[in-house]
């Protein structure tokens, strides 16, 4: 896989599995965290302190290994369903004898309603690099659930062990992992100067990919996340970028004026809103060229996206007077109506089950992220704002989503679950954020 | 000799005054008819400013487009002073043109639906383009800053195509304008406001010789 992540996976030296526990039946029903529910239930989790696996006694915790520990705090914030317990809430104290399930009084913990602890051991070794060991137990079967280790000698490899294990922690609980597996791609605006950027969904591991002065939107990321199709403005003209990280950057120039709004399809094809009739219809591409139209008529038809079976394609029509969401069946070329209320609904996206449709609409209080639910018929109102919500993008395991909003007075990007619940900013820097497209999983 | 003198002198007399008769009737006449152009003259002055107040709003346009019309004309034969003259008055009506040209139209929101004053300065700058075959235009559509960003980018198309349509319909060649879309990446004016709102959804002209 070319993607980074892949590349700092073999400079994680010595990367050692301890022991992945997967949950027995009596331990699955100890276990009801259900992402996929119409809610969501919370696990307690305390952390303990980091303290050494050396005999002697380490006073200090290594600064890589302290890192390490933060980076695993912060990616558990990310998810709602974990409530982090404090040691004030354990009677009879918080302390660990050790790291392993031995050296725990798990009782202690079990009636201060912790139902999973985590425990972090280092160890200096050669040449700065430090061993990190990370279990988390559960305490009421005093079971291991989930363990990794590793050896780091980087901060960078600290975060993809931090989001390694935190994936493994996160697929334990849910079933999906796709949150620590997969990127947010994101254009950045510092003063006069535009970014194609990447990072985690937690905004570690930044990544400028284009950097120029010329205007750059709507990025998306192909299935196998090894490329990001963008739209670049080009003086008087409208550009069809690809970014790849093996060959740079490819441009097109297709027929017509305007460009908008490119997405990949599974199967590899790529669909974009252009005019070569004069007027912004969806096609999908033939080599460097405009093919097939999928979608077609007097209006505006933009903001393509597919499901991950490839059947389904939810965009933005304004065919009815004012812009709305539409859902084409690809096999049976039928098109259906998703949004009713209000005029003006736009920034469609499609879940990868293809069963939520999320999008932006304008409301008296302003721009707003809407959920509809296909198997239930039901729209529903996810964020409120302050500022406009805007730009919607599902995660692959369907549980989060990120958008954007200008709630704190520019335009920053935001995650949280498809419940409602749990927003938080990702951290990308200095510069304005807008269109922000999420990977699929990562391997 | 004094009695014929004296028939001579009645004679000349009575000729005088029928002379002076005669000019006085013909001044008289002529009197009558300068009154008479004067009151034409003024009745249709009357009538040329009832219409010109019912096409007040067109007028200033039209008025531009015929000026530029007298900047194609130039006099071939004239004094150095007078051709400098001249330069310098054609270099105004060229300012003016491309002022003309460059006439901002702007838009209701969600709508590339051109209004009444916009078809007005479209059609002054029609009028200019058939006269001045080698200028270029580009068509740029932009949006303000309330919709998201594709849709905007793509009702900037719609604007800046209605334009272009518009103008076409008018009888300016297809090739030669461009249009673009610049969405709500460039703003006129910064504001969370409906004034600068309006004022950024517009089409702007760039000149291309």
């Amino acid at each position: 896989m070319r993607f980074p992540c892949s590349l700092i996976l073999h400079a994680v030296t010595c990367c050692v599995a301890l022991m992945l526990v997967v949950p027995g039946k009596a331990a699955a029903e100890e276990l009801e965290v259900s992402i996929h529910g119409p809610g969501q239930q919370k696990v307690n989790m305390y952390l303990a302190p980091a303290s050494s696996l050396s005999e002697e006694n380490a006073t200090q915790t290594p600064p890589l290994a302290a890192e390490l520990y933060s980076a695993v705090e912060g990616n558990l914030a990310f998810l709602p369903f974990v409530n982090r317990i404090s040691s004030e809430e354990i009677l009879g104290g918080a302390e660990v004898g050790g790291v392993k399930a031995g050296d725990i009084d798990f009782k202690r913990f079990a009636m201060g309603k912790v139902d999973y602890l985590l425990t972090f051991g280092f160890r200096r070794r050669e040449e700065g690099r430090v061993q990190a060991e990370l279990r988390v137990f559960r305490t009421r079967s005093a079971e291991l659930f989930v363990g990794r280790g590793f050896v780091i000698n980087s901060p960078k490899q600290g975060s993809v062990a931090a989001n390694r294990f935190s994936a493994a922690f996160m697929e334990g609980l849910t079933g999906v992992a796709g949150f620590f597996r997969s990127r947010l791609a994101f254009v950045r605006i510092r003063e006069e100067t535009r970014e194609l950027c990447s990072s985690t969904p937690q905004g570690d591991s930044l990544k400028s990919h284009v950097r120029g002065q010329r205007h750059i939107m709507s990025p998306a990321w192909s299935w196998d996340g090894q490329r990001i199709a963008y739209v670049r403005l080009a003086g008087d003209r409208h550009e069809l970028n690809v970014w790849d990280e093996e060959d740079g950057v490819r441009r097109m120039t297709l027929s017509g004026n305007t460009i908008i709004s490119p997405a990949y399809h599974p199967d590899g094809r790529l669909a974009v809103s252009a005019d070569p009739r004069g007027n912004p219809d969806i096609y999908f591409l033939e080599g460097d060229k405009l093919g097939r139209s999928v979608v077609q008529n007097w209006a505006i038809d933009i903001s393509p996206g597919f499901d991950s079976s490839g059947r389904w394609m939810s965009f933005v029509s304004s065919r009815l007077g004012n812009p709305h969401i539409f859902l084409k069946d690809l096999e049976k070329n039928r098109v259906e109506r998703i949004s009713y209320e209000g005029d003006y609904n736009t920034s469609a996206a499609i879940s990868p089950s293809g069963q939520y449709i999320a999008y932006s609409r304008l409301t008296d209080e302003g721009h707003r992220i809407f959920i509809h639910d296909r198997l239930k018929d039901t729209t529903r109102q996810l964020t409120h704002g302050p500022g406009d919500d805007e730009d919607p993008t599902w995660g692959p395991d369907e549980y989060f989503l990120a958008f954007v909003s200008n709630r704190s007075g520019r335009y920053r990007a935001y995650i949280g679950s498809r419940h409602g619940g749990g927003v938080k900013e990702v951290e990308t820097g200095p510069g304005a954020v807008k269109g922000p497209d999420w990977s699929p999983e990562l391997r | 000799m004094s009695k014929r003198a004296g028939v001579w002198s009645i004679v000349i007399l009575a000729a005088a005054m029928l002379v002076f008769a005669g000019c006085a009737q013909k001044r008289g006449a002529e009197t009558e008819s300068v009154k008479t152009q004067k009151d034409q003259a003024a009745q249709a002055e009357s009538e040329q400013q009832k219409a010109a107040s019912k096409e007040e709003s067109a007028a200033t346009a039209e008025d531009e487009a015929e000026e530029e019309e007298v900047e194609e004309y130039g006099v071939s034969e004239e004094k150095a002073g007078e051709k400098e003259d001249r330069a310098t008055t054609d270099e105004g009506l060229r300012d003016k043109a491309k002022q003309t040209l460059k006439q901002r139209i702007h838009f209701a929101f969600d709508s590339s639906e051109l209004s009444k004053e916009a078809q007005e300065a479209l059609k002054s700058k029609a009028k200019i383009l058939k006269k001045n075959s080698g200028i270029k235009l580009v068509i740029e559509g932009h949006c303000d800053e309330r919709g998201t960003d594709e849709y905007n980018m793509a009702l900037g198309e719609r604007r800046a195509r209605a334009a272009y349509e518009y103008l076409i319909l008018l009888g300016v060649d297809a090739d030669r304008m461009n249009l673009v879309s610049y969405g709500e990446e460039r703003p006129l004016v910064e504001g969370d406001n409906e004034q600068a709102w309006a004022k950024n959804r517009r089409d702007e002209f760039k000149i291309k010789q």
